[in-house]
């Protein structure tokens, strides 16, 4: 028997979303192409349009760093009346979240750093391009290859508090 | 403690706790009004009110962002 495994982007939205309950929805694309590697939760209808509006806001924010003279934006938070959204990128990959009001920013960004980083340290967004296809036994979760749901688990903040 | 002492405690007491109620309630507003932070790779930070300039079209797509998800 074989089941299709989550994309690391898939996985790292999953444990994103059940470390942060501000976060309603959140989505993983690739920085260079825009292109989708992951959204949350399941039922999120319209994350294609959501991975649109993201490549929207990064244009409009390198917009308004050059204006202001700035080095590269690294991450932003755009604040509204009906929610917060919250983009955060590296060299290959972006994450974009969308909160409840009154979140806290800082663990927001802390809790999408991390998304990022165990995107990258499952060998980058370049490797999300197809789903792997492993068989499921009782022994698949044991290697050290990064795929590891536990090890991956205790690098949240969750995980280590 | 005579009388008037302990008026002018009361007067004290109310005038802080008017000020530090004051200082919340506009804290909060301030942060329900639409904002962008944008944090730079050199790690400053630059808070722009939806007035801005810069921050005009962001804010915008953030509107757009939250009411797709809302709508979901």
């Amino acid at each position: 028997m074989s089941e299709t495994a989550p994309t690391p982007a898939a996985s790292a939205l999953d444990e994103l979303l059940d470390v942060s309950p501000q976060v309603s929805a959140a989505i993983i694309l690739e920085r260079e192409t825009g292109r989708l590697l992951a959204s949350a939760p399941a039922s999120s209808a319209k994350p294609e349009q959501l991975a649109k509006l993201t490549t929207r806001m990064l244009e409009a924010a390198d917009v308004a760093r050059n204006e202001l003279g700035r080095e590269p934006v690294s991450q932003f938070e755009v604040a509204t009346p009906d929610g917060h959204v919250f983009v955060v990128a590296d060299a290959t990959s972006v994450v974009t979240a969308v909160t409840s009001t009154d979140p806290t920013v800082g663990l927001v960004f802390y809790d999408l750093k991390t998304a990022l980083r165990v995107v990258r340290d499952s060998g980058g967004a370049s490797a999300q391009a197809d789903a792997i296809v492993v068989p499921v036994s009782a022994g698949s979760n044991g290697s050290g290859n990064g795929d590891n749901g536990d090890a991956k688990r205790g690098r949240w903040r969750k995980g280590n508090s | 403690m005579s009388r008037r002492k302990k008026s002018v405690a009361a007067a004290l007491l109310l005038t802080t706790a008017s000020a530090t109620a004051a200082w919340l309630i506009k804290r909060r507003s301030d942060a329900r009004r639409p904002h962008v932070g944008l944090y730079f790779e050199d790690g400053s930070m630059v808070s722009l009110p939806e007035s801005s300039p810069q921050a005009g079209q962001l804010v915008e797509l953030g509107i757009e962002a939250v009411a797709l998800v809302r709508t979901v």
